[in-house]
């Protein structure tokens, strides 16, 4: 059980490892505050269908389970989106549309396929709380260096000096790719502390 | 194999329960959505127009005013402790660099000038265009903007101040990287003229609601 729970964070990282859900991975990381909401909605979402769909999975007809899978999913979508407006206007109002859009973010119907539609209740409600985590934790990755280096501040609090001239770049998309690019290095480097295939790479020039 | 489940009783169901759950978080949260909303634009009218106690919203029809709930009026009239007007604040939304950016101006309706501006949503590039709401230069000229009638249009027409000259009392310091956010908050400004007029026509009656208000809560009190 604590396999399925912490492969979602190192060693099948949904952003860093499979590269999934790339759209709001690069689209509203320009915030750690962002970040994190997305981050926690798109969790909430997997754990909610994930746990609907491993408990009806005998009972859903193969033709039509992508259609299912995606039914759920919106329903769940459609009640966070409403929750979060009710939490906080101002902050459903800077992720804009990308809260509706976590209905197509593949890293979702991924799990779905792969694996709630598999395995019982249990192990699907721990893949999703790993798998959303690891891809919480990797947006608030994007996001903290993007705001510290974007606006000098970190969860809206000032953390470099004023005389910091902001890299506006960092917020915008080109900087998403930038940071996106440095973390996967990062990633893939302290995954893989003996590189092997950098060693062959070597070989073969 | 055999005891494959048949897709149409099971679509139905599963959309059925979808809609039904659906329905009941609407339920749950649309009263609290709705305050939200109208907290917002409070604040937002009362950082536009400072020492805002009261306001009172209406809409325009042929230069006439009739009441309306704020989140949709033309217009938001705010009244200061006393009951005496403020000012007016002018709801607009405009075309922005990604989408449309909605916001508020704040009007004095003697003095002709505007008091405030807030944003309310945009989805303008974050650190560029999103600082028509944070850029203190900005929103230091849009403060006591010259926005003097001549009819049912502006005398001068608000502009972006050129670089290097004296800036005229009806034009606004632009910002850098931002240029089309600017020009379209400028675009605002002149397209809310009508309304202005209708402001200043209707004068009279917004001071006097607020003489009938403030009397009505004495009376209250007493």
């Amino acid at each position: 059980m604590p396999e399925e729970l912490l492969k979602g964070f190192w060693r099948e990282n949904p952003v860093f490892v499979q590269a999934l859900g790339m759209c709001p991975t690069l689209a509203v990381t320009n915030s750690a505050i962002n970040a994190l909401v997305m981050g926690l909605a798109t969790t909430v979402v997997l754990i909610a269908s994930g746990a609907v769909i491993s408990t009806i999975r005998q009972r859903i007809p193969k033709q039509a389970r992508i259609a299912t899978f995606i039914l759920i999913i919106a329903t769940f979508v459609t009640c966070v989106d409403y929750g979060i407006q009710a939490l906080d206007i101002s902050l459903h109002a800077a992720l804009g549309a990308f809260i509706s859009l976590i209905v197509v973010n593949c890293l979702i119907l991924g799990r779905m396929e792969t694996f709630a539609s598999k395995q019982p209740f249990l192990p699907t409600l721990f893949d999703g709380l790993g798998m959303g985590g690891g891809f919480t934790l990797a947006l608030l990755c994007l996001g903290s260096v993007r705001e510290i280096l974007g606006a000098g501040s970190l969860f809206g609090i000032q953390l470099l000096p004023a005389g910091f001239e902001p890299w506006v770049v960092m917020l915008l998309p080109s900087g998403g790719f930038f940071v996106l690019a440095l973390w996967v290095l990062v990633f893939n480097r302290l995954r893989q502390p003996n590189p092997t295939g950098a060693a062959e790479t070597r070989g073969a020039i | 194999m055999s005891r494959q489940p048949s897709v149409l009783p099971t679509m139905v169901g599963v959309a059925m329960a979808c809609g039904f759950a659906i329905a009941l978080v609407f339920q749950a949260t649309a009263g609290q959505i709705e305050r939200n909303r109208s907290e917002l634009l409070e604040q937002a009218v009362a950082e536009v127009l400072p020492g805002v106690a009261n306001m009172r919203g209406y809409a325009i029809a042929d230069d006439a005013l009739t009441d309306a709930a704020t989140d949709q009026a033309r217009i938001i009239a705010g009244y200061d402790q006393t009951g005496s007007l403020v000012g007016v604040a002018l709801p607009a939304r405009i075309m922005g660099y990604q989408d449309t950016i909605r916001m508020l101006f704040g009007y004095d309706p003697v003095s002709e000038r505007l008091t405030g501006f807030a944003v309310l949503d945009s989805r303008e590039t974050p650190g560029l265009g999103s600082r028509i709401g944070t850029d203190p230069d900005f929103l230091a000229s849009l403060k006591g903007l010259d926005v003097e009638l001549a009819g049912h249009a502006l005398a001068n027409e608000a502009s972006l101040a050129t670089r290097g000259a004296v800036r005229a009392p009806w034009q606004v310091d632009g910002i850098t990287g931002a240029t089309v956010s600017s020009r379209a908050v400028i675009q605002a400004i002149n397209d809310t003229a009508p309304a202005l007029a209708a402001i200043r026509a209707q004068l009279p009656v917004l001071e006097a609601t607020s003489k009938v208000r403030a009397e009505a809560t004495e009376g209250n009190d007493a």
